[in-house]
């Protein structure tokens, strides 16, 4: 049994829904689909909701029929006219009453940009049924996908969504072949939420985890993970096997804007994810699953991420001060800031972080408004700078591979300002100065042979 | 403590009885001052905030209905309204929890406190429902749905904290062993059958039973108190005991064995089935009595035997909850 998810990415264009049912009715009842909303789809969904809020009626109504164009063409080739007008209906009625109220709540938002995914899966359904598959439509909540009430970006709730996913959809396989709406779930109230970004992802590795699928295939526009970005190197390696934790390194650096969130529930269940490209379906993709295959490799991949900053608080008070730590962490936290690398010398006297960089200038505000003082006496930041990371479970256990690292991009005069590994050791990261960046990158792939 | 109890059943009505012969004590006792503030059967809720009159409600139940009840409220009304805990002690229904499992989580999603001694809704989504009494911070809490008024959920999940639990192992339905023990004695499967439903032991329907599927269904609820499995009934492989057959059942006797219905997990698999067990097994108890061998990683097995059904008994569970409800709420940390 395959749950196959088919990204936003991969139905770019009306045509290309065809192609997907085409494929869908070739691999036939008793497997799971998950769609994700016609690309471009979702962001015209939000844009509708914030225009009704605004009371925009003219910009609401083009854009509304922008909607419709874009599905009526799908629906003009397989001649199923008429086959969202109901679901069309629903939505004009949510807008109007967000425009009359004038008020958009999270909650009347994540309704709203449900509607990508399922006017797809509606279609997509339809057409199945009249080439005769069993096929039926799902919204992730329907299918047993049950989340907590953060509206915009829900966390399922993992241990009943398997109960429930199992009850409701697995109830229903092996003769029928369930489409269901990615991205979306709802409260244990039954209100519609969505899993924030990737969250097409994420449903299907729920799914596929709850179900024991075989393998959970995410189709998208893409050959699989690379070894490295093409912004490095022209035409990078695709990685044929990975590891989960190997995936999650490589996931935050990926181009996809895949959210490494996706990968709990297959991880915990140990069930296989394949990445694949829809365009080129003789290839494997990338496997991600259990085994850490260490032969392919010491270092597997470099990851790049580019516009980053550090931000140092120093202090002779922080000195042999429990809780110091702690303090600055609690801050950060309130106001939503992520941190990406933490480092602290073992003097104690100094605490460096790495943020995203367009979260740099919120970050040294903050913690001058709330911490400068006599034990946080000094707080400074560096922007434009870059994050490089080696990345493999073969580094573990193997002495030496710092060195090289290092040692490589040393001999580029290449200056490192930052560096974390993890204890478990499947990745070491630093930060260099940001038109280094690439060139970092470049020095591990050539000393790695990747 | 404000109480609503859904289902005036057998149980339903012992624990209404219980809470009216022993509210003293359980208020000078434990500082569990109970008021019921609604009930229901499977036609009339009633409710009212200052606390029933538990007596009134018993008589109008002996005479059949709440009908003619002043206070007649809404369902909805009893679950989400200003109760602190739900009871839910409706019949169980093995196929899909209904409507046990809509109550419960409307209660759980409401912010109530939910105590059952009800197995089908366990059955059906026992780790969704943990999973929603965490998510809204409220304590679930079911130890009548599995043997009556016997502890065994707290000999699985208390009496052995701090060790691990390898394997459970056990006779847990009364009417299935009743059969095997008159079968023991010479009796035919049916004639034994047909007995058991004399002395109410069996229903009319004896299908959840004699089939294995009330076995299975506590054996779902165990394993996933002592293993956290996961598990729900579509989990279980069940085998009932229509096909054993006296031949075989005087084969074992010759052999110093016996046929028992045995639900076994060891939080991988889980298994009801009939099995031939040693004569000196202490699982090898008569009747409608029920045993539990729990084998715990360093003190090793140990087997609990009771009663394992019963009006009575189930309602002393219930109130067993209610007590630990009220000491965790209190935050006395005294183990009961």
């Amino acid at each position: 049994m395959l749950v196959m998810k088919f990204g936003g990415s991969v139905m770019r264009l009306p045509e290309d829904v065809l192609k997907v049912i085409d494929y869908l009715e070739g691999q036939g009842q008793g497997n799971v689909a998950v769609v994700s909303a016609v690309k471009g789809v979702t962001d015209l969904l939000l844009d509708m909701a914030y225009l009704a809020s605004e009371g925009k009626e003219e910009e609401l109504k083009n854009k509304f029929l922008k909607l419709r164009e874009i599905h009526d063409e799908v629906m003009a080739a397989l001649d199923l006219r008429g086959a969202i007008d109901e679901d069309l209906s629903i939505l004009e009625r949510a807008l109007t009453g967000i425009f009359y109220l004038g008020e958009l709540s999270p909650k009347s938002r994540d309704f709203v940009a449900s509607f990508g995914e399922r006017l797809v899966g509606n279609i997509v359904v339809k057409e199945l049924r009249r080439r005769g598959i069993n096929a039926r439509f799902m919204m992730g909540g329907e299918a047993g996908i049950v989340t907590d009430d953060r509206f915009g970006d829900a966390n399922p709730l993992y241990r009943a969504s398997e109960v429930y996913i199992r009850n409701r959809l697995g109830a229903l396989l092996p003769d029928t072949l369930p489409v269901v709406a990615g991205f979306t779930g709802e409260t244990q109230d039954g209100r519609v939420t969505t899993l924030g970004r990737g969250g097409s992802d994420l449903t299907a590795t729920l799914i596929g985890a709850a179900l024991r699928a075989d393998e959970v295939v995410l189709w998208t526009d893409v050959d699989g993970l690379l070894s490295v970005s093409p912004k490095v190197v022209k035409n990078p390696r695709v990685l044929r096997k990975v590891s989960y934790r190997e995936a999650i390194e490589l996931s935050f650096f990926g181009a996809k804007g895949m959210h490494p969130k996706f990968l709990e529930p297959a991880m915990r269940k140990e069930v296989p994810v394949r990445i694949r490209n829809f365009w080129k379906r003789e290839d494997p993709g990338t496997l991600v699953s259990k085994e850490e295959e260490v032969k392919e490799g010491i270092v597997k991949a470099v990851g790049l991420r580019e516009d980053v900053s550090i931000i140092t608080v120093r202090g002779v008070g922080m000195i042999g001060r429990p809780g110091t730590a702690g303090r600055l962490f609690t801050v950060l936290g309130d106001h939503g800031i992520n941190v990406l690398m933490i480092s602290q010398s073992v003097s104690e006297s100094s605490i460096s972080l790495v943020v995203d960089g367009k979260d740099s200038s919120m970050t040294s505000n903050v913690l001058e408004d709330l911490l400068l003082g006599p034990i946080f006496s000094e707080i400074s930041v560096e922007d434009n700078l870059s994050v490089v990371s080696a990345i493999g479970a073969g580094m573990r256990g193997t002495p030496g591979v710092a060195a090289r690292v290092f040692k490589a991009v040393a001999e580029r005069g290449i200056n490192v300002k930052m560096i974390s590994q993890g204890s478990s050791e499947i990745n070491i990261s630093f930060v260099v100065d940001g038109k280094d960046g690439v060139e970092a990158a470049r020095a591990i792939y050539e000393e790695f042979k990747l | 403590m404000k109480a609503v109890i859904i289902g005036l059943g057998t149980v339903g009505r012992a624990l209404l009885r219980e809470v009216q012969e022993r509210g003293h004590e359980l208020k000078s006792k434990y500082g569990l001052n109970l008021k019921v503030v609604g009930v229901a059967d499977s036609k009339t809720a009633v409710y009212n905030e200052e606390g029933l009159n538990i007596a009134e409600i018993l008589k109008m139940k002996e005479r059949g209905i709440l009908n003619d009840h002043p206070n007649r409220a809404s369902l909805t009304e009893l679950i989400k309204g200003g109760t602190d805990v739900l009871v839910e002690l409706t019949p169980t229904n093995l196929k899909d929890g209904m409507p046990a499992v809509r109550y419960i989580r409307e209660a759980l999603s409401a912010g109530k406190h939910v105590i059952t001694a009800n197995k089908g809704p366990l059955a059906v989504e026992m780790p969704a429902l943990m999973e929603l009494a965490e998510y809204n911070g409220v304590h679930f809490l079911f130890s009548g749905a599995v043997g009556g008024g016997t502890p065994f959920i707290r000999f699985v999940s208390r009496c052995l904290l701090g060790e691990r639990v390898i394997r459970i192992r056990g006779i847990i339905n009364g009417t299935t062993n009743y059969i095997l023990t008159r079968m023991e004695e010479g009796l035919s499967f049916e004639k034994a059958l047909k007995e058991a439903q004399k002395l109410g032991y069996a229903e009319a329907d004896p299908s959840a039973d004699v089939d294995g599927w009330d076995s299975a269904a506590k054996l779902v609820i165990l394993s996933n108190v002592a293993f956290q499995s996961g598990v729900t009934l579509r989990d279980v492989e069940v085998e009932g005991i229509r096909d054993i057959g006296l031949e075989n059942v005087s084969d074992a006797l010759r052999n110093g064995e016996t046929y028992k219905l045995i639900a076994y997990s060891d939080g991988e698999s889980h298994l009801v089935k009939p099995q031939r067990i040693s004569l000196k097994s202490p699982l090898n108890v008569k009747g409608a009595l029920n045993a539990l061998q729990v084998e715990a990683e360093i003190s090793g097995k140990q087997t609990l035997v009771g009663k394992g059904a019963g009006g009575r008994e189930t309602a002393a569970a219930v109130i067993r909850d209610l007590v630990e409800l009220k000491v965790r709420l209190a935050g006395d940390g005294r183990c009961l």
